[in-house]
């Protein structure tokens, strides 16, 4: 991800930094077009997009970092955007400011001043701040807090080329200056940054001991990882933070984060005017009504019921239809290889493992995952996935968690692998790791197409509703004990609510393409590979062997025909899988022929919540820990047979 | 555990060590005098909450700084829909109150109840001119002086 600076002078790094839901990955399309690029920074989650523009000359690099509200370092995308600042890679930092709420915004812009980096200010939402009855004198604001201040459009793309002309203007002029604080405050931060100044701390050049001084003053987590020689000062910082405590009588983090916010009160309240009544706007009222105490669930249940349908019909029909046509194509492939004399052993290989692997994964991610993504940047860009966290809060806190576990959950329904992957919307790790084991077990739609070809085509609707119902109690309990067992703190939901707004159709479909294009590369090697795998076994006559091996299990155990070992096999692949395998290998497509009703529930039970298949694995694995990955799927394993065994026993009277 | 408004020695003592800080802030005299009234706060919450809440109290009688007398504070869960407030003084993790910090609930802060959601639902507020939604969870953390 990182490129190395190259000697051109007309080349700049440019980085954009502002809080969530400002309009920065707009602004960031409007610079910079289709030349940009999404990857993971280095080894962790968080996604960085870049881009480059050429504007007069320069060829400037616009680096996205990730949206955030403050630089206090208690999360990975706060870490990441104060490393990548503080790296001297970007020659300056455009910081987009939302004029509907300035005060929350430049909270950031004052962290950022006492850096002491370079920076611009875009101001976003003049017009509708406007409407909101906040106005804001532009050159008054720049004069109070020293930093050229740009208004921007970010939609329809107005002053963005003032914005880049006045970036590459100020490269040069000096970084601006922080306001003061209060005067307790100011001693105590020159006291610190005089010691830091006086000794050789390793501390690079281009961080102002200043800085230093805050982060410390604030008890900041990681600044004493990162410079560990300033363990030299942690008791003279102790006395002084106890000192500035005793007489401010608050904690000392809370006593800067109020000197910074009484700061920019000042400096807003002398550069802007505030009307005491705004008049109702047309999106406050809808905001009203999706967060009402009762019309927001039927709303919600709409929205969500509309998602899902559409979703599987369309993806049903699309699935099909690629079906049909790969497989004439796999007919025709398979006679060229045919003519070319392949051995029959090795086109098996390719055709029925590869060939047919590439499209599995295909038919899954353009049906799917492609649609499932479509919906979810729709819901994310609209604002309203925050009001559906608001609504179903206290339900989540069921699970020990809160409203914003929803959206993973949501989507495990439709496929496991992005479930995982938005695992990260959590704030603590706990929290991620709670649900990113909860996410597998809730039945996906490749698990559906076993619960309603199975439970609900032999044993009846109510059969399929109760394994449903029987998954989210399963899902429930052991999130409790989980929440119960695992050590750690849940920060509760502390969450802003966006503006609601219309969607623009291209940033939609430009996020949907990153993402589907994240799961190809994730998912679909490691679908081909197992598709491989299994004919290879197959080929060499040891599928039978393993499925005889698995036995004691199946047979054993659970009580159920030696060969649904197939679909236990093809299950951990592709799920939809399962049943046509089964079908195939037992030589029959009528499943109550071989199973009983009892056999049939503890099946479909069983192959519920079992291993998530190999795609969802390696989605766990891009965002867990190994360690927590095969902890996830011995769960499940272990989760599945319990379950599987207990709805044996408990059948033996029924049938 | 970090607080608004209390030094080490106030959550030293309400975690259960070191108690001879403890002993100090009794021997200033005023902290030991708790209000004889019950105090408004404690009314709102049922059984299980009254615990949590008597956390709250007792932080704020051991804070250094009290501007206002704990009968006129309330916790921000047991606020209304459209009433207004100020935020006094929070209790929990470093991460908790550095988001609250963050997100411009500092103590001070003049906020509005927007929304009250279903079944100890979340709660919205207005502040610093953005909507901000709250787990009733952290509101009871929260102490706040209506107005």
């Amino acid at each position: 991800m990182v490129t190395e600076k190259n000697n051109d002078q007309k080349r700049i790094e440019i980085a954009l930094v502002g809080n969530p839901n400002v309009g920065k990955s707009t602004l960031f399309n409007q610079l910079t077009g289709l030349n940009q690029s999404v990857g993971n920074y280095p080894g962790k989650t968080v996604e960085i997009a870049r881009g480059t523009l050429v504007f007069r000359g320069h060829r400037i690099e616009v680096v996205d970092l990730p949206g955030i509200y403050s630089l206090s370092a208690f999360s990975e995308e706060e870490i990441i955007t104060r490393d990548y600042v503080l790296s001297g890679r970007p020659d300056l930092i455009v910081n987009i400011v939302d004029a509907m709420a300035p005060e929350r915004n430049l909270y950031l812009t004052l962290q950022l001043m006492e850096m002491g980096v370079k920076l611009v200010i875009a101001l976003n939402f003049v017009e509708d701040a406007k409407t909101k009855g906040i106005q804001i004198d532009i050159s008054s604001l720049s004069r109070e807090l020293g930093i050229p201040i740009i208004a921007v459009n970010a939609v329809t793309g107005s002053g963005i080329s003032e914005l880049v002309e006045a970036a590459i203007n100020h490269l040069t002029t000096a970084p601006p200056k922080r306001p003061r604080y209060g005067k307790e405050v100011e001693m105590r931060l020159s006291e610190i940054s005089g010691a830091i100044r006086t000794t050789d701390f390793g501390i690079p050049e281009n961080l102002s001991p200043e800085w230093i001084a805050i982060k410390l003053l604030e008890g900041d987590p990681i600044i004493l990882e990162r410079f560990p020689k300033l363990a030299h000062l942690v008791n003279k910082i102790k006395a002084i933070k106890n000192e500035l405590e005793m007489v401010h009588g608050e904690e000392s983090s809370v006593v800067i984060a109020s000197e910074r916010y009484s700061a920019i009160h000042r400096i807003v309240k002398s550069s802007s005017v505030m009307h005491a009544s705004p008049i109702t706007t047309r999106s406050e009222r809808v905001e009203a009504l999706l967060t009402h105490r009762y019309l927001g669930y039927l709303i919600l249940l709409l929205v969500l019921g509309g998602m899902f349908f559409s979703i599987f019909a369309m993806g049903g029909k699309i699935s099909e239809i690629f079906d049909l046509y790969f497989n004439l194509m796999t007919v025709q492939i398979r006679d060229i290889l045919l003519r070319q004399g392949i051995a029959q052993p090795i086109l098996d290989l390719l055709v029925n493992g590869i060939l047919f692997g590439v499209a599995a994964g295909l038919s899954i991610v353009i049906s799917y995952i492609f649609l499932f993504y479509l919906a979810l940047s729709v819901l994310e860009d609209t604002g309203y996935l925050p009001r559906a966290a608001f609504l179903l809060d206290s339900i989540m806190h069921k699970l020990g968690l809160h409203g914003k576990a929803f959206i993973p959950m949501l989507l495990g329904y439709g496929c496991s692998v992005p479930a995982c992957i938005s695992c990260k919307i959590m704030e603590t790790w706990k929290e991620r790791m709670i649900l990113g084991a909860l996410v597998v077990m809730i039945p996906c739609s490749a698990r559906s197409v076993i619960i309603l070809g199975v439970a609900a085509q032999y044993l009846g609707f109510a059969a399929a509703i109760g394994i449903y119902l029987l998954d989210i109690f399963v899902v429930v309990g052991i999130g409790r004990l989980l929440f119960r067992a695992m050590p750690g703190e849940s920060v509760g939901l502390i969450m802003e609510m966006p503006r609601i707004r219309l969607f623009k159709p291209l940033l939609v479909l430009k996020k949907t393409w990153v993402k589907t294009k994240d799961f190809v590369y994730v998912g679909l090697p490691l679908i081909v590979a197992g598709s491989a795998l299994i004919e290879a076994l197959r080929v060499a006559g040891l599928l039978d062997l393993v499925v005889l091996a698995l036995s004691p299990f199946t047979y054993g155990l659970l009580g159920l025909p030696v060969a649904v070992g197939i679909s236990i096999i093809f299950g951990i692949l592709r799920k939809e899988m399962a049943l046509v395998m089964l079908a195939t290998y037992a030589n029959t497509m009528d499943f109550s022929s071989f199973m009983s009703p009892a056999q049939m529930a503890v099946f479909t039970v069983f192959m519920v919540l079992y291993i998530p298949c190999v795609a969802t694995i390696a989605a766990l694995l891009k965002e867990y820990k190994v360690k927590w990955t095969l902890f996830t799927v011995a769960l499940n394993l272990a989760v599945a047979t319990i379950v599987a065994l207990a709805v044996r026993v408990l059948l033996i009277p029924v049938f | 555990m970090n607080i608004f408004g209390v030094t080490d020695s106030a959550s030293a003592f309400l975690l259960g060590g070191k108690s001879d800080r403890l002993r100090i802030n009794k021997d200033d005299g005023e902290l030991s005098q708790a209000p004889d009234s019950e105090p408004k706060a404690k009314e709102y919450f049922d059984d299980e909450e009254k615990q949590d809440c008597g956390i709250i109290n007792e932080y704020y009688r051991l804070s250094k700084k009290r501007r206002y007398a704990l009968e006129e504070l309330l916790p921000l869960a047991a606020l209304e829909e459209g009433q207004r407030g100020k935020i006094v003084i929070a209790v929990g993790g470093r991460r908790l109150i550095s988001r609250l910090c963050d997100l411009g609930l500092t103590p001070e802060t003049p906020f509005r109840v927007l929304k009250k959601g279903l079944m100890e639902g979340p709660m919205i507020l207005e502040v610093r001119s953005c909507e901000l939604a709250i787990g009733r969870e952290i509101a009871s953390k929260v102490l706040v002086k209506p107005i």
